[in-house]
Protein backbone atom coordinates (compact mmCIF):
# COMPACT_ATOMS: atom_id res chain seq x y z
CA UNK A 1 0.00 0.00 0.00
CA UNK A 2 1.43 3.35 -1.01
CA UNK A 3 2.31 5.44 2.05
CA UNK A 4 -0.15 8.17 2.93
CA UNK A 5 1.06 11.75 3.30
CA UNK A 6 0.41 12.28 6.99
CA UNK A 7 0.90 15.62 8.74
CA UNK A 8 0.97 15.94 12.50
CA UNK A 9 -0.32 19.40 13.45
CA UNK A 10 1.14 20.13 16.88
CA UNK A 11 -0.37 23.16 18.61
CA UNK A 12 -0.23 22.19 22.29
CA UNK A 13 2.46 23.38 24.70
CA UNK A 14 4.99 20.75 25.81
CA UNK A 15 3.95 20.52 29.46
CA UNK A 16 0.71 20.96 31.40
CA UNK A 17 -0.77 17.80 29.93
CA UNK A 18 0.51 14.65 28.28
CA UNK A 19 -0.84 15.63 24.86
CA UNK A 20 2.52 16.74 23.46
CA UNK A 21 4.43 13.61 24.48
CA UNK A 22 1.62 11.31 23.40
CA UNK A 23 1.37 13.02 20.02
CA UNK A 24 5.14 12.75 19.54
CA UNK A 25 4.94 9.03 20.29
CA UNK A 26 2.41 8.66 17.48
CA UNK A 27 4.76 10.63 15.17
CA UNK A 28 7.52 8.12 15.89
CA UNK A 29 5.22 5.16 15.26
CA UNK A 30 4.10 6.68 11.97
CA UNK A 31 7.74 6.82 10.94
CA UNK A 32 8.31 3.20 11.92
CA UNK A 33 5.30 2.24 9.80
CA UNK A 34 6.92 4.04 6.88
CA UNK A 35 4.26 6.63 6.22
CA UNK A 36 5.24 9.91 4.53
CA UNK A 37 5.33 11.94 7.75
CA UNK A 38 5.59 15.69 8.21
CA UNK A 39 5.22 17.69 11.41
CA UNK A 40 4.03 21.30 11.68
CA UNK A 41 4.50 23.10 14.97
CA UNK A 42 2.35 26.21 15.37
CA UNK A 43 0.65 28.32 18.04
CA UNK A 44 1.75 27.07 21.49
CA UNK A 45 3.18 23.96 19.83
CA UNK A 46 6.27 25.98 18.94
CA UNK A 47 7.21 25.85 22.63
CA UNK A 48 7.95 22.15 22.12
CA UNK A 49 10.97 23.31 20.10
CA UNK A 50 12.30 25.77 22.67
CA UNK A 51 15.79 25.18 24.03
CA UNK A 52 16.63 25.01 27.76
CA UNK A 53 13.70 22.77 28.65
CA UNK A 54 14.17 20.52 31.67
CA UNK A 55 11.39 18.01 32.20
CA UNK A 56 13.33 16.79 35.25
CA UNK A 57 12.10 19.83 37.14
CA UNK A 58 8.64 18.20 36.94
CA UNK A 59 9.89 14.62 37.12
CA UNK A 60 8.95 14.03 33.50
CA UNK A 61 10.62 13.55 30.14
CA UNK A 62 12.01 16.60 28.38
CA UNK A 63 9.81 17.15 25.35
CA UNK A 64 12.50 19.16 23.56
CA UNK A 65 14.79 16.12 23.65
CA UNK A 66 12.11 13.95 22.05
CA UNK A 67 11.66 16.55 19.31
CA UNK A 68 15.42 16.82 18.85
CA UNK A 69 15.60 13.05 18.27
CA UNK A 70 12.97 12.98 15.52
CA UNK A 71 15.47 13.15 12.62
CA UNK A 72 17.26 10.11 14.05
CA UNK A 73 14.04 8.19 13.36
CA UNK A 74 13.93 9.62 9.84
CA UNK A 75 11.23 12.13 10.72
CA UNK A 76 12.91 15.05 9.02
CA UNK A 77 10.05 16.98 7.40
CA UNK A 78 9.76 19.35 10.34
CA UNK A 79 8.13 22.74 9.93
CA UNK A 80 7.31 25.64 12.23
CA UNK A 81 4.94 28.58 11.78
CA UNK A 82 6.99 31.76 11.37
CA UNK A 83 4.31 33.99 12.86
CA UNK A 84 3.87 31.73 15.91
CA UNK A 85 7.61 32.01 16.62
CA UNK A 86 7.71 35.75 16.10
CA UNK A 87 4.69 36.50 18.29
CA UNK A 88 6.37 34.58 21.14
CA UNK A 89 9.71 36.33 20.67
CA UNK A 90 11.42 33.15 19.45
CA UNK A 91 14.01 32.94 16.69
CA UNK A 92 15.78 30.01 15.05
CA UNK A 93 18.55 30.38 17.63
CA UNK A 94 16.07 29.50 20.39
CA UNK A 95 15.15 26.12 18.94
CA UNK A 96 16.56 22.69 19.77
CA UNK A 97 17.10 21.80 16.13
CA UNK A 98 16.99 23.45 12.71
CA UNK A 99 13.41 23.58 11.45
CA UNK A 100 12.06 25.08 8.26
CA UNK A 101 9.89 28.11 8.96
CA UNK A 102 6.70 28.49 6.94
CA UNK A 103 4.54 31.52 6.35
CA UNK A 104 0.78 31.13 6.29
CA UNK A 105 0.57 30.49 2.55
CA UNK A 106 3.19 27.75 2.78
CA UNK A 107 1.32 26.15 5.71
CA UNK A 108 -1.86 26.22 3.64
CA UNK A 109 -0.05 24.47 0.78
CA UNK A 110 1.45 21.91 3.18
CA UNK A 111 -1.97 21.03 4.63
CA UNK A 112 -3.60 20.90 1.20
CA UNK A 113 -1.02 18.36 0.05
CA UNK A 114 -1.78 15.86 2.82
CA UNK A 115 -4.02 12.80 2.83
CA UNK A 116 -4.46 12.94 6.60
CA UNK A 117 -3.80 15.48 9.33
CA UNK A 118 -3.61 14.33 12.94
CA UNK A 119 -3.66 16.88 15.73
CA UNK A 120 -2.39 16.66 19.27
CA UNK B 1 -9.40 18.54 -3.24
CA UNK B 2 -10.30 21.18 -0.64
CA UNK B 3 -9.71 20.73 3.08
CA UNK B 4 -12.39 20.37 5.75
CA UNK B 5 -11.53 22.13 9.02
CA UNK B 6 -13.41 21.07 12.16
CA UNK B 7 -13.15 23.77 14.84
CA UNK B 8 -14.31 22.69 18.29
CA UNK B 9 -13.47 25.77 20.38
CA UNK B 10 -14.16 29.43 19.63
CA UNK B 11 -10.51 30.32 20.27
CA UNK B 12 -9.36 27.89 17.61
CA UNK B 13 -11.17 29.65 14.75
CA UNK B 14 -8.59 32.43 14.39
CA UNK B 15 -5.59 30.09 13.94
CA UNK B 16 -7.65 27.97 11.54
CA UNK B 17 -8.51 31.02 9.44
CA UNK B 18 -4.81 31.85 9.16
CA UNK B 19 -4.18 28.75 7.08
CA UNK B 20 -7.55 27.92 5.55
CA UNK B 21 -7.78 28.33 1.79
CA UNK B 22 -10.69 30.31 0.35
CA UNK B 23 -12.42 27.20 -0.93
CA UNK B 24 -11.87 25.11 2.21
CA UNK B 25 -14.91 24.20 4.30
CA UNK B 26 -14.84 25.31 7.94
CA UNK B 27 -17.23 23.60 10.36
CA UNK B 28 -17.76 24.90 13.87
CA UNK B 29 -18.84 22.24 16.33
CA UNK B 30 -19.03 21.82 20.09
CA UNK B 31 -18.22 25.09 21.80
CA UNK B 32 -16.72 26.25 18.51
CA UNK B 33 -20.22 27.35 17.49
CA UNK B 34 -19.90 30.35 19.81
CA UNK B 35 -17.50 31.83 17.25
CA UNK B 36 -20.39 31.90 14.76
CA UNK B 37 -22.50 34.51 16.55
CA UNK B 38 -23.07 37.77 14.71
CA UNK B 39 -20.75 39.78 16.92
CA UNK B 40 -17.82 37.42 16.36
CA UNK B 41 -18.31 35.69 13.04
CA UNK B 42 -16.05 36.66 10.16
CA UNK B 43 -17.65 37.47 6.80
CA UNK B 44 -16.28 34.28 5.36
CA UNK B 45 -18.74 31.41 4.84
CA UNK B 46 -18.85 29.08 7.85
CA UNK B 47 -20.74 25.95 8.73
CA UNK B 48 -22.06 25.15 12.20
CA UNK B 49 -23.26 21.83 13.55
CA UNK B 50 -27.00 22.17 14.15
CA UNK B 51 -27.22 20.09 17.33
CA UNK B 52 -24.53 22.21 18.98
CA UNK B 53 -26.14 25.47 17.81
CA UNK B 54 -29.56 24.41 19.09
CA UNK B 55 -28.33 23.19 22.46
CA UNK B 56 -26.70 26.57 23.07
CA UNK B 57 -29.67 28.69 21.97
CA UNK B 58 -27.76 30.26 19.09
CA UNK B 59 -30.20 29.54 16.28
CA UNK B 60 -31.25 33.17 15.90
CA UNK B 61 -27.91 34.63 16.91
CA UNK B 62 -25.66 33.37 14.11
CA UNK B 63 -23.79 35.55 11.65
CA UNK B 64 -25.17 35.99 8.16
CA UNK B 65 -22.55 33.85 6.49
CA UNK B 66 -23.12 30.86 8.78
CA UNK B 67 -25.05 27.84 7.54
CA UNK B 68 -26.16 25.07 9.88
CA UNK B 69 -25.62 21.45 8.88
CA UNK B 70 -26.47 18.11 10.44
CA UNK B 71 -24.38 14.96 10.81
CA UNK B 72 -25.56 13.57 7.47
CA UNK B 73 -24.21 16.59 5.68
CA UNK B 74 -20.98 16.33 7.70
CA UNK B 75 -20.56 12.83 6.27
CA UNK B 76 -21.09 14.21 2.76
CA UNK B 77 -18.52 16.93 3.46
CA UNK B 78 -16.04 14.39 4.77
CA UNK B 79 -16.35 12.39 1.56
CA UNK B 80 -15.79 15.49 -0.56
CA UNK B 81 -12.78 16.94 1.30
CA UNK B 82 -9.25 15.77 2.00
CA UNK B 83 -7.55 16.20 4.39
CA UNK B 84 -9.81 16.77 7.39
CA UNK B 85 -8.14 18.90 10.07
CA UNK B 86 -9.27 19.37 13.67
CA UNK B 87 -8.66 22.58 15.59
CA UNK B 88 -9.19 22.60 19.34
CA UNK C 1 -15.98 5.17 1.67
CA UNK C 2 -14.06 3.75 4.58
CA UNK C 3 -13.70 6.10 7.52
CA UNK C 4 -11.13 6.04 10.30
CA UNK C 5 -12.00 8.03 13.43
CA UNK C 6 -9.89 9.21 16.36
CA UNK C 7 -11.44 10.43 19.62
CA UNK C 8 -9.18 12.58 21.79
CA UNK C 9 -11.55 14.03 24.38
CA UNK C 10 -12.93 12.34 27.49
CA UNK C 11 -16.65 11.52 27.83
CA UNK C 12 -17.56 14.25 30.30
CA UNK C 13 -14.66 16.61 29.68
CA UNK C 14 -15.67 17.13 26.07
CA UNK C 15 -18.23 16.33 23.40
CA UNK C 16 -15.69 14.45 21.31
CA UNK C 17 -16.99 10.94 21.90
CA UNK C 18 -20.67 11.89 21.60
CA UNK C 19 -20.12 13.86 18.38
CA UNK C 20 -17.94 11.12 16.91
CA UNK C 21 -20.71 8.63 17.66
CA UNK C 22 -23.30 10.75 15.86
CA UNK C 23 -20.92 11.04 12.89
CA UNK C 24 -20.27 7.30 12.84
CA UNK C 25 -24.01 6.53 12.91
CA UNK C 26 -24.61 8.97 10.04
CA UNK C 27 -21.76 7.46 8.04
CA UNK C 28 -23.13 3.96 8.45
CA UNK C 29 -26.65 5.14 7.61
CA UNK C 30 -25.28 6.61 4.38
CA UNK C 31 -23.78 3.27 3.43
CA UNK C 32 -20.17 3.95 4.41
CA UNK C 33 -17.95 1.80 6.58
CA UNK C 34 -16.20 2.80 9.79
CA UNK C 35 -12.96 0.82 9.95
CA UNK C 36 -11.77 1.64 13.44
CA UNK C 37 -12.44 4.18 16.17
CA UNK C 38 -9.14 4.91 17.92
CA UNK C 39 -9.48 6.38 21.40
CA UNK C 40 -6.34 8.31 22.42
CA UNK C 41 -5.28 10.90 25.02
CA UNK C 42 -8.24 11.50 27.38
CA UNK C 43 -10.50 9.73 24.89
CA UNK C 44 -9.49 6.38 26.40
CA UNK C 45 -11.92 7.03 29.26
CA UNK C 46 -14.72 6.14 26.84
CA UNK C 47 -13.66 2.53 27.37
CA UNK C 48 -14.15 2.48 31.14
CA UNK C 49 -16.44 -0.44 31.90
CA UNK C 50 -16.98 0.58 35.51
CA UNK C 51 -19.00 3.71 34.81
CA UNK C 52 -22.58 4.28 35.97
CA UNK C 53 -24.05 6.89 33.63
CA UNK C 54 -26.89 8.95 35.09
CA UNK C 55 -30.31 7.93 33.76
CA UNK C 56 -31.00 11.33 32.27
CA UNK C 57 -27.74 11.61 30.31
CA UNK C 58 -26.87 10.05 26.96
CA UNK C 59 -25.70 6.44 27.02
CA UNK C 60 -22.82 7.13 24.66
CA UNK C 61 -20.77 4.10 25.63
CA UNK C 62 -23.71 1.72 25.26
CA UNK C 63 -24.43 3.21 21.84
CA UNK C 64 -20.79 2.81 20.74
CA UNK C 65 -20.92 -0.83 21.85
CA UNK C 66 -24.14 -1.46 19.96
CA UNK C 67 -22.93 0.32 16.80
CA UNK C 68 -19.65 -1.59 16.89
CA UNK C 69 -21.47 -4.88 17.27
CA UNK C 70 -23.99 -4.16 14.54
CA UNK C 71 -21.48 -2.79 12.02
CA UNK C 72 -18.32 -4.71 12.87
CA UNK C 73 -16.37 -1.62 13.95
CA UNK C 74 -13.27 -2.01 16.11
CA UNK C 75 -13.30 0.19 19.22
CA UNK C 76 -9.57 0.49 19.86
CA UNK C 77 -7.93 2.06 22.89
CA UNK C 78 -4.24 3.00 22.84
CA UNK C 79 -2.40 0.84 25.38
CA UNK C 80 0.07 3.47 26.55
CA UNK C 81 -2.62 6.12 27.05
CA UNK C 82 -4.93 3.57 28.67
CA UNK C 83 -2.57 2.01 31.20
CA UNK C 84 -1.41 5.28 32.68
CA UNK C 85 -5.05 6.32 33.11
CA UNK C 86 -6.16 3.08 34.74
CA UNK C 87 -8.01 1.55 31.80
CA UNK C 88 -6.82 -2.05 31.98
CA UNK C 89 -8.17 -5.32 30.65
CA UNK C 90 -7.74 -8.65 32.43
CA UNK C 91 -4.46 -9.41 30.66
CA UNK C 92 -2.95 -6.12 31.83
CA UNK C 93 -4.45 -6.61 35.30
CA UNK C 94 -2.56 -9.93 35.55
CA UNK C 95 0.61 -8.54 33.99
CA UNK C 96 0.83 -5.68 36.47
CA UNK C 97 -0.80 -7.50 39.41
CA UNK C 98 -3.53 -4.88 39.77
CA UNK C 99 -6.59 -5.16 41.98
CA UNK C 100 -9.07 -5.15 39.12
CA UNK C 101 -9.79 -4.75 35.43
CA UNK C 102 -11.69 -1.72 34.19
CA UNK C 103 -11.91 -1.99 30.42
CA UNK C 104 -15.33 -2.55 28.90
CA UNK C 105 -15.12 -5.87 27.01
CA UNK C 106 -16.28 -4.33 23.73
CA UNK C 107 -13.10 -2.24 23.55
CA UNK C 108 -9.67 -3.61 22.58
CA UNK C 109 -6.34 -2.43 23.95
CA UNK C 110 -3.99 -1.91 21.01
CA UNK C 111 -0.69 -0.27 20.17
CA UNK C 112 -0.21 3.03 18.37
CA UNK C 113 0.46 1.05 15.22
CA UNK C 114 -3.30 0.54 14.99
CA UNK C 115 -3.75 4.31 14.72
CA UNK C 116 -1.38 4.35 11.77
CA UNK C 117 -3.05 1.26 10.34
CA UNK C 118 -6.40 3.06 10.56
CA UNK C 119 -4.90 6.03 8.71
CA UNK C 120 -3.44 3.77 6.04
CA UNK C 121 -6.57 1.64 5.66
CA UNK C 122 -9.23 4.34 5.47
CA UNK C 123 -10.24 6.70 2.69
CA UNK C 124 -10.88 9.54 5.10
CA UNK C 125 -9.60 10.01 8.65
CA UNK C 126 -11.24 12.40 11.13
CA UNK C 127 -10.28 13.40 14.64
CA UNK C 128 -12.86 14.50 17.18
CA UNK C 129 -10.68 16.56 19.46
CA UNK C 130 -13.19 17.83 21.97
Amino acid sequence: MEPKRLLFLLRQPPYGSSHALEALESVLVAGVFEQDVAVLFRDDGVWQLASDQSGAALGTRTVGKVVQALPQYEIDKLYVCAASLASRGLTAADLVLPVQTLDRAAQRDLICAQHVVIND
Amino acid sequence: MATLHMVSTAAALAPCLEVAADDDAILLLGNGVYAAVTALAPSRALLALHADVTARGLGRRLGQAVRQIDEQELVTLAVAHEPIVSWR
Amino acid sequence: MIFGIAVHGSPYGSEASATALRFAKAAVAAGHQVYRVFFYHEGVHAANGLTVPPQDEPATQAEWVELARACDIELAVCIAAALKRGLVDEAEQRRYDLSGASLHPAFSIVGLGQLIDAVASSDRFLTFAG
